[in-house]
């Protein structure tokens, strides 16, 4: 997708990098199964699953902080109320299943996967992967392109700045 | 925000064609009018293989006339096909071109007055047809033309008013003009039955008008819906941009040029103008898939799931009936190749990929009534039980076409019955996920409903 703002392009690489980690991460819950805890020793599931809260952290607090406050009062001057009020309600739903997320992880670090760890770490990471996905795609589906027309180019280097620091 | 001195943006090359979330909420139209169609594909989906099934004996040798193998196909092709591009319509042209219509006549909406004709009148014309009885065929084909020309009066008007995804109002309406000749040819064939006027020398041969409805109704009307609405629902799954507007009009034209020379050609008989149309139209789709396959390659997901495999299938289909059909015009005696050809287009191409986008239409436009209603939505992978129903119609969808498709090739009847059957087990699979969809829609509207009660 071709982007005229530096903004939108950052935050679609943004999404592209979350979208290929959450797609790994499905690929592997699958392959790997809910019944049958993988070996403590796996390295690339360690880091998989180290990978997946990084991008969910820094998603829920750069990301979707960034977003509420700089971006979704522009897009709101636009009258798109209505579809601010879905993603504004994904970020609430995603948030608490990140965190989970990440306190899961973490304690199966030291504990390594009981097969209940295991299955509630399955269900939190596929239901996570799925919610994220699907909002990354509505906000490639209507709010990006809108942001592109709104953003006026004097603003875009100042919004970009933001949001790096943000991150 | 914007500078009045700045310059206007430039428009960018590769729209993304799902800007469609923009206001959608506000332009999803009543819940109740997609959704009849919907349930309504669903069930006339179970009648079609097991009309399939009741008339097996007669599939392989399939030369034309009323009983259950007419019915079938028409079960399938007015039943499921037209019906679930009618509800499909009626709603994502509204939220993609972002033109909210709401046509009345009196106190009558004119998107559910074409499913109060269309929808009875298929069940009558199925039935006619499975009965051979033509008076019931005449009352419930005009039925059935009412309601087509209600979608036709809305679906244009959205065409005619909207100034985006260009592509596909041109496949639209393309769409609409091989729907008009399509309805008027199953008319007069349907009139032939009783009258008999086709024998006439100013007339083309039933036979021959036959194949030239088929060709309208498979590759004309349902044929562009799907070719057009590939260029706003592919990019919108994969999260891709939209294929290059000039390659697409590439692939249009070549598919049109096919088109306008095989339906006279098969009026008059012509096998080598049919073969010309049939490489022509080769390379249209060819083109098409290649565009298909880059949008794939491009997007931002690669894992698609289960629609997506029923939609790539569908696309080894597409340009395999083509083949099939130029086979069946220079040989038409040779391994029953006329049934196959209408088999493949019909349940290969058509069903498949219908099938593999309906799995992925139902459960997104659920989430986004939901939304409207300030109600969470369930995730859309536990919506219509799909771990079991969707997983089942693919393995059963597959193995039927297999099965019917062999069958067809040797004239083994009972092959026809098996694919018959497994294929019926298969479409209650997708019914259940239907309704399993629909249950959740209709319980979300009650709840808002008992919630705004005093």
């Amino acid at each position: 997708m071709d982007y005229l703002r530096a903004i939108c392009r950052t935050l679609h690489e943004d999404h592209m990098a979350t979208v290929r980690v959450l797609e790994n991460l499905e690929t592997v819950l699958s392959r790997i199964g809910r019944k049958t805890p993988p070996p403590p020793q796996a390295p690339d599931l360690a880091r998989l699953l180290n990978d997946v809260t990084a991008v969910m952290q820094s998603e829920i607090t750069g990301h979707f902080a960034f977003e509420e406050e700089h971006l979704f009062p522009l897009v709101e001057e636009e009258g798109e109320s209505g579809m601010l009020a879905i993603l504004r309600d994904e970020h609430a739903t995603i948030r608490p299943l990140a965190q989970r997320m990440t306190e899961a992880v973490k304690a199966s670090r030291d504990d390594g996967f009981s097969p209940d760890d295991w299955a509630g770490i399955y269900d939190l990471g596929l239901e996570l992967a799925e919610r994220e996905t699907f909002h990354i795609q509505k906000e490639e589906m209507g709010f990006l392109p809108l942001l592109d027309q709104i953003v006026d180019p004097d603003d875009d280097g100042a919004l970009s700045m933001a949001f790096a620091e943000a991150r | 925000m914007n500078d009045p001195g700045a310059p206007d943006p430039v428009p960018r090359q590769h729209a993304f064609p799902g800007e469609i979330l923009m206001g959608a909420q506000s332009r999803l139209i009543p819940y109740h009018i997609p959704l009849r169609f919907f349930i309504s594909a669903a069930l006339f989906h179970v009648a079609a293989w097991l009309l399939l099934v009741a008339g097996y004996t007669d599939v392989a040798g399939y030369s034309g006339g009323p009983g259950f193998v007419l019915a079938a196909l028409h079960a399938l092709t007015l039943g499921v096909l037209a019906m679930t591009a009618m509800g499909a319509a009626y709603q994502l042209l509204n939220v993609a071109t972002g033109i909210s219509i709401s046509m009345a006549i009196g106190r009558f909406d004119v998107s559910s007055l074409s499913s109060w004709f269309y929808i009875p009148g298929t069940v009558l014309l199925v039935a006619g047809m499975a009965e051979g009885n033509n008076a019931v065929m005449l009352l419930s084909g005009a039925m059935v033309v009412t309601g087509m020309v209600a979608f036709a009066v809305v679906v244009g008007t959205i065409f005619h008013r909207a100034v985006t995804l260009k592509i596909t109002l041109r496949h639209g309406w393309a769409a609409l003009i091989c729907m008009v000749l399509l309805a008027s040819a199953g008319l007069a064939l349907i009139s032939d039955l009783e009258l008999g006027f086709l024998s006439a020398a100013a007339f083309p041969d039933h036979a021959d008008l036959a194949i030239g409805h088929a060709i309208l109704g498979g590759f004309g009307f349902m044929g562009l819906f799907v070719l057009g609405f590939s260029y706003i629902l592919v990019p919108m799954f994969a999260l891709s941009s939209a294929p290059n507007d000039r390659h697409s009009k590439v692939s249009l034209n070549l598919v049109l040029v096919a088109l306008a020379i095989a339906v006279p050609s098969a009026l008059a008989g012509n096998v080598l103008a049919m073969s010309l149309a049939g490489v022509i139209g080769l390379a249209g789709v060819t083109v098409h898939l290649m565009l298909m396959c880059r949008v794939l390659r491009d997007g931002m997901k690669k894992r698609l799931g289960l629609s997506f495999v029923m939609v790539r299938s569908a696309w080894v289909a597409l340009p395999l009936t083509i083949i099939t059909g130029e086979l069946a015009a220079v040989a038409p005696e040779d391994f029953n190749l006329p049934s196959l050809f209408v088999f493949i287009l019909i349940f290969g191409w058509l069903l498949t990929f219908l099938t593999g986008m309906l799995q992925r239409i139902l459960p997104f436009l659920t989430s986004m009534h939901a939304h409207k209603l300030g109600q969470r939505a369930p995730r859309l992978s536990e919506m219509g039980h799909q771990k079991v129903t969707l997983k089942l119609h693919a393995a059963c969808h597959g193995s039927a076409l297999v099965l019917v498709s062999a069958g067809i090739v040797t004239n083994e009847d009972t092959m026809v019955l098996a694919g018959g059957l497994v294929g019926s087990l298969g479409a209650a699979a997708f019914l259940w996920f239907t309704l399993g969809v629909g249950k959740l829609v209709v319980g979300f509207h009650a709840k808002d409903t008992l919630a705004k009660q005093p």
